[in-house]
């Protein structure tokens, strides 16, 4: 395997141009790349590009209309930062309940979002709020929504050579929150996550509701149908009724199909109740 | 009274600085010269037959050396520990997916997974038995002459009077699962032809004499041309008790046939395919009590998954059944336990053998008959329990040692039993439950004939004393009880005291490292050794210091003429005894009181003491999502003597962090014999944050037969955990949950399933 770690988008690309081999992989943290290497079977990249050195990629800025957090930002930065614990409650939560402490300081919030998992812990808030997710080619850069961005289990957007270099997130005033459920208390793959932003005018009414849960779809799913019934007034009992035709669950080795809509329902029922003060409580 | 300066210090582990920095070296670390590499081939159906193994595609792998296999046994190919139901090599027959075909040797251990894989066997199928239910029922086409692997019974009193003097009858199945070791190190050894016909094991191990058998055998050769020498072991839990035999007679076999040092480290996948695990139990409990709370009779009938081939099943079968109603007096009781053969990985050894599983049985039907005669639950086990001058249930009379009940009594206290109270209105339900147990330690009456251990003491002339025993350090701090207690006993400090690597040449064979055996049969060892070896220090010290013999004593590292005052460091001694040319080297021997048992009935005397222990877990159930939080476990041991009490504490906060995985977290599961859990990332131990605080009450009733008192603690730190865990589910939900694991899924069904019902 050979090894290359550029310092410049420039020298990326140019190196990009030189490179013969069939097989590549671009190197964040490696927290997921890693694992799945089976050297006694041949299951390694021929060549790996690190891209942690590559200049202006990591932390967090701010200006007046949006958060621009670097994609080789760690989820140990992410939960650190105050900014984004007061303004996007969500993803500071999520970062909290990301795996364990080594992994937190190795792990990416690029290397999440490309990994594309349905389970990821930090995709829920990204598609509540809507993130953009910048990319850099060797044909320039472009900025995709990041449910568009991802297109199914471990698929993306991404042309040969681009990377993500940049998650972009409105400053709207929204609140959100992250949910989730795992079979330990950490070092766990979400069985269930989900993410809430919302508005709520002086009386608890919703000015704007955006819904979206993992673990229950070959990727992040928006829980539409839901979303509608709430804004459209039904009641809380039967609105809830609604998330099952937004999900599409699997039964696999964790937990079965019925267990995580029963789970997910139950929870977003206690949350809409007792955290958003919705229906009798 | 004896000084004890050192017996009851929390003194830190001799092995601990290097463990913690890294610098330990097992087995993965150690290479030496020619060494090659070892990969297992295995069996990818769960039952059926072969005629042929095709190496043609192996051998052209770069860096094959060797393949072997059954043929090349020169010995018997057998390496069944107990009963003799398994071949070394399948012969034609398999058993179960990872049954041994051969080991593919070649220069990397990389190429020799490659031609592992490459060696082709064809194999006509037969329709597997994946579970007890099945392999019971079989009429014919058995896995072995029967599918029943073993049988063990107790028959004590009469059962039927006993019901018949019931007030109520209390009936309940339970199930439990298996449990996978995980120990951090994987099953490992090396193995190194000897130019004059010998052979030397290094391996990862707890058993060396075992290991030493089992590779004699293989070779038909007298025991002592095996050497066996233990490395640094990271850890075992039971899983290194017989699964290192097979392995490392394998690597002994294609060592031989290459002429070369042969290493064999086993994938984590392999390891978990391969190798043993708890026995999965079914259990039937009818139990008859009177109003008052007494209990008067019982039957039960425990179910043991076996797996493939019986290895130790016959042995967790008995403690099973001697332990199969708990620390209570109850007159009348039958126990069947059955162990059946399946075509699964087979089952064995696993810190607690068998207790943890009966322990769930007991301790939840203690539970549930106090819910239905509307006792407390601790009221009710006092009012059962164990007392000095009781009889067990295999009527055995406990005389000395028996803290039963003040484990019960000390741990409601502190977990504040009597004054639980929780608002069960909201959506998290709290409960409090508790597990009361007896262990017996050491062999056993099933294990009598093979329960001595020994020690050799050496003297340097430098004042060092080194210490060579039979039984093993696999983490649990042996070592430093080993160091200790040789401290003690001899008077002197235990930085002059090194414990050296186990080592079959080194010791007569003491037996199998298990059944938390070691402090007491090393323990009396080394008392025994310095039986002999204090009147030589002191008729020595007697000659240097010019003064009468019966005047020295040795204590706090000094030798001292107790008329004169006059003293002398005991460095100076070995010196003068070095210089005289005096013996200084000596062993010690001890075996395990007689017993008194009927094989037949199972009543009597089925072990000579007995560890007690009572665990309270604190937990809160989410009704919404079915997971359970435990909050707290408060552990209280009697243990006789705490040698270290450190050493207890973390041996009881492992057991529990053991018993909590084994009870909510750890699911393991196979589909169609495959273990679809082979990694951490799905076989899910609990973490730091799955594992509360846990306080340890240590209880001290001295046992007479003890070193210094003392019983053993390895085991029965876990046993009562997880039964303590699902008593506080049931109670705080109010559903009789009795099957574990407590996965999130399972409580949520449960709670589901009542509220329709309601
Ligand atoms: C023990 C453990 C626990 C875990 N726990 C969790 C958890 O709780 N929640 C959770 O969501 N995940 C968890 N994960 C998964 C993993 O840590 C996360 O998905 C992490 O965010 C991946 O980031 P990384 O930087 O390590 O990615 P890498 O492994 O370096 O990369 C992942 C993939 O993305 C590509 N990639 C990375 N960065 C870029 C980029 N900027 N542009 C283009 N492609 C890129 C890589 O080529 C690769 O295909 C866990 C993993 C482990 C090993």
């Amino acid at each position: 395997m050979k090894y290359f770690r550029p310092n410049s988008i420039d020298e990326y690309h140019e190196l990009l141009v030189t490179l013969k081999e069939t097989s590549m992989s671009i190197l964040a943290g490696g927290t997921d790349l890693m694992p799945r290497w089976e050297p006694d079977k041949g299951l390694m990249p021929d060549v790996l590009i690190d891209i942690k050195k590559i200049d202006g990629l990591m932390g967090i800025r701010e200006n007046e209309d949006e958060i621009i957090i670097g994609a080789l930002t760690t989820i140990q930065d992410i939960k650190k930062s105050i900014l984004m614990q007061n303004e996007f409650g969500s993803l500071s939560e999520a970062a909290r309940q990301f795996a364990g402490v080594q992994i937190r300081h190795r792990a990416t919030i690029g290397g999440n979002i490309c990994n594309a998992s349905p389970a990821g812990d930090i995709l829920p808030g990204l598609y509540v709020h809507q993130a953009n997710i910048q990319l850099i080619g060797p044909n320039g850069s472009r900025s995709i929504p990041i449910s568009k961005f991802i297109i199914g289990p471990g698929k993306t957007m991404l042309e040969p050579g681009e990377i993500v270099s940049e998650i972009h997130l409105l400053r709207k005033g929204v609140k959100s929150l992250f949910y989730k459920l795992g079979l330990r208390q950490s070092m766990a793959i979400a069985v269930v996550n989900f993410a809430i932003a919302y508005q709520q005018d002086s009386n608890g009414a919703f000015t704007s509701l955006n819904i979206a849960a993992g673990s229950v779809a070959p990727t992040i799913v928006y829980l539409e149908s839901f979303v509608d019934a709430i804004m459209s007034g039904v009641s809380l009992d039967e609105a809830i009724q609604h998330v099952d035709i937004d999900i599409s669950p699997i039964d696999d080795i964790r937990a079965t199909a019925d267990y995580r809509s029963t789970a997910l329902k139950n929870v977003l029922e206690y949350n809409f109740r007792h955290e958003l003060h919705q229906g009798n409580e | 009274m004896e000084n004890l300066s050192t017996i009851g210090q929390s003194l830190s582990r001799p092995d601990a600085p290097e463990k913690v920095t890294g610098k330990t070296r097992f087995l993965t670390d150690i290479s030496v010269e020619n060494m090659v590499h070892g990969a297992p081939v295995y069996s990818s159906i769960p039952f059926g037959k072969f005629n042929n193994i095709d190496i043609s595609k192996a051998e052209k792998v770069d860096g094959f050396i060797a393949f072997v296999s059954a043929q090349d046994i020169p010995g018997e190919n057998q390496v069944g520990v107990i009963i003799s139901d398994q071949p070394l090599f399948a012969d034609k027959t398999v058993r179960y997916i990872g049954d041994s075909i051969g080991l593919a040797v070649a220069k990397t251990p990389g190429a020799a997974l490659e031609a592992a894989r490459l060696v082709k066997v064809d194999y006509d199928k037969k329709s597997p038995y994946l579970s007890i239910d099945k392999s019971r029922d079989a009429t014919g086409n058995f896995i072995h002459k029967t599918n029943l692997a073993c049988h063990h019974r107790l028959r004590n009193g009469d059962i039927d009077v006993g019901f018949a003097e019931a007030d109520t009858i209390v009936e309940a199945h339970f199930k439990t699962p298996y449990q996978e070791h995980y120990y951090l190190e994987p099953q490992a050894c090396i193995a190194f032809p000897i130019e004059d016909g010998r052979i030397k094991i290094l391996g990862s191990l707890q058993c060396p004499f075992y290991i030493q058998k089992a590779v004699a055998r293989i070779f038909g050769l007298p025991n002592e041309k095996v050497l066996v020498e233990q490395a640094p072991t990271g850890g075992a839990f039971g899983g290194k008790e017989d699964i290192p035999s097979e392995i490392c007679a394998r690597a002994a076999l294609a060592a031989m046939k290459v002429g070369l040092p042969v290493k064999v480290v086993y994938h984590r996948f392999d390891d978990v395919q391969l190798t043993s695990k708890r026995h999965p139990f079914q259990m039937h409990y009818k139990v008859g009590v009177r109003n008052d709370g007494t209990l008067v009779s019982a039957k039960i009938l425990l179910e043991e998954n076996a797996g493939a081939y019986a290895t130790l099943s016959t042995v967790v079968s008995y403690r099973a059944a001697v332990q199969a109603m708990g620390p209570y007096v109850i007159p009348n009781i039958h126990v069947d336990s059955n162990s059946y053969y399946t075509n699964l990985p087979p089952t064995g050894a696993f810190r607690g053998f068998g207790s943890p599983q009966a322990a769930f049985g007991h301790e939840r039907m203690m539970d549930i008959i106090a819910d239905k005669l509307k006792m407390d639950p601790m009221e009710f086990r006092l009012k059962n329990i164990v007392k000095p001058g009781s009889q067990t249930q295999t009527a055995q009379r406990l005389n000395e040692s028996v803290g039963a009940e003040e484990t019960i009594q000390k741990a409601a206290r502190l977990a504040q039993w009597n004054s639980f109270n929780p608002d069960r209105s909201g959506r998290y339900k709290h409960g409090l439950g508790m597990s009361a147990i007896h262990y017996g330690n050491c062999l056993g009456a099933a294990g009598w004939h093979m329960d001595g251990s020994g020690v050799n003491i050496k003297i340097l002339p430098s004042g060092d004393v080194h210490v060579a025993y039979g039984l093993i350090e696999m983490g649990q701090g042996a070592e430093t009880v080993v160091t200790q207690m040789t401290a003690d006993a001899l008077g002197i400090a235990p930085s002059r005291i090194r414990v050296l690597p186990t080592d079959s040449a080194q010791v007569p064979d003491s037996g199998p490292a298990v059944a938390s055996r070691n402090v007491i049969m090393t323990g009396n060892a080394i008392r025994d050794a310095a039986k002999k070896l204090l009147p030589v220090l002191k008729k020595a010290a007697s000659e240097l210091i010019e003064c009468h013999k019966s005047d020295i004593i040795i204590t706090n590292d000094k030798v001292t003429d107790n008329q004169s005052g006059v003293d002398v460091g005991f460095h100076e001694l070995c010196d003068f005894m070095s210089r005289s040319n005096m013996s200084m080297e000596f062993t010690g021997w001890w075996h395990t009181p007689p017993l008194e048992y009927n094989a037949e009935t199972g009543v009597g005397e089925a072990y000579f003491t007995y560890s007690y222990a009572t665990h309270i877990a604190k937990v809160r159930v989410d009704t919404l999502t079915g997971q359970v939080f435990v909050d707290k476990i408060f552990a209280a041991h009697d243990v006789g003597k705490a040698i270290n009490p450190a050493g207890i504490e973390g041996q009881v906060e492992g057991g529990v962090a053991q018993g909590i995985g084994w009870a909510i977290t750890e699911d393991f599961i196979m589909d169609r014999g495959v273990v679809t859990t082979p990694n951490l990332s799905t076989y899910l131990l609990p973490t730091a944050l799955d594992c509360p605080e846990v306080e340890t009450i240590i209880v001290e009733k001295s046992e007479p037969d003890g070193p210094w008192g003392a019983k053993g603690i390895g085991e029965p730190s876990i046993i009562p955990t997880a039964a303590a865990i699902a008593n506080a589910v049931s109670s705080a939900i109010g559903i009789q949950m009795n099957e574990i694991p407590l996965t999130p899924e399972r409580v949520l069904n449960q709670l589901n399933k009542t509220e329709i019902k309601k």
